[in-house]
């Protein structure tokens, strides 16, 4: 059994994150690559690139999934690192020379057996372009 | 398991590999990983030592230490990641040693689109859960 809140100490539903903004760079993606071992060529190749549906390279999903963890790491590290949740879709490509936007919006508190969450709707965006849909969930105690 | 893997040869139900990657969580693996991905976050820092007295990684390391064993099934060129649920019990630190192990969940067809879903489960060396991850991974077309 769940129960919905509108609070949870200092937290509130509406409550805003903090905003992280980044521009990728090809130079990036390469250290992505290298730090996360995956080499796919779509990534590092503009070669072969040239020819895929993309018609150039694009970052790592991952790798935007970074930048939302940089937000809710400024949020509260430990409710992220213990007991946080992503479910999330990429659904446009980040290129070369995109500045990339990060922010969530805190819709719901939960509490349930596993403890209180906080879900948050996120809102990845490059220029007016949804890149990554999902939720991403705070821990904020025990229930 | 070795090579590049055809969508019909993917087989649900899966577990792999049997005795699970290692990858040990080096200050060098942390380091690099925040430089790529532009994260200066005091908490992850060399002198950080909030995660029970050891440093933390940022919990997204998680698309590093579960890379290795997720591309033991290899798509063919042009795959991309289509959706990422990620659930961190708790943080990685740099010491420790993480296990991972995948198992394929699903495999569908959509839009003209093969889809393959997977889940890695990571523990460290003391047997504790460290992540679970679903990852919804679209197939590379096969020449």
């Amino acid at each position: 059994m769940s129960e919905l809140l509108q609070s949870w100490g200092d937290i509130s539903v509406n409550d805003k994150l903090p905003t992280i903004k980044h521009t990728v760079t090809q130079d990036a993606i390469n250290q992505y690559a290298d730090a996360s071992g995956d080499h796919n060529p779509l990534h590092i190749d503009p070669e072969f690139a040239k020819d895929t549906i993309f018609g150039r390279t694009i970052a790592h999903g991952l790798m935007t999934l970074a930048f939302v963890s940089q937000m809710m790491t400024e949020w509260d590290w430990k409710g992220w690192g213990y007991g946080g949740e992503t479910d999330m879709a990429f659904l446009s490509p980040v290129f070369p020379g995109n500045e990339v936007e990060v922010s969530a919006e805190v819709t719901s508190i939960e509490k349930c057996d596993e403890g209180v969450f906080a879900r948050c709707k996120l809102n990845v965006i490059v220029g007016d372009k949804t890149i990554l849909g999902g939720t991403v969930s705070r821990r904020l105690g025990d229930a | 398991m070795t090579g590049i893997v055809k969508f019909s040869d993917v087989e649900v139900g899966l577990e792999y590999p049997d005795k699970p990657v290692e990858f040990k969580v080096t200050a060098e693996v942390v380091d690099k990983y925040l430089s790529a991905t532009f994260d200066s976050a005091s908490e992850y820092k060399p002198e950080s030592m909030q995660a029970d007295g050891k440093r933390p990684a940022p919990p997204t390391l998680a698309a590093v230490y579960m890379m290795e064993a997720m591309l033991m099934l290899k798509s063919p060129p042009g795959g991309v990641h289509a959706k990422q649920k990620f659930h961190f019990h708790k943080p990685a630190c740099v010491g420790d040693t993480l296990l991972t192990r995948v198992r394929i969940l699903d495999k569908y067809q959509k839009k003209g689109r093969n889809y393959v879903l997977m889940q890695t489960i990571t523990t460290n060396q003391e047997n504790e859960p460290i992540t679970t991850g679903t990852i919804t991974r679209i197939w590379g077309k096969e020449e």
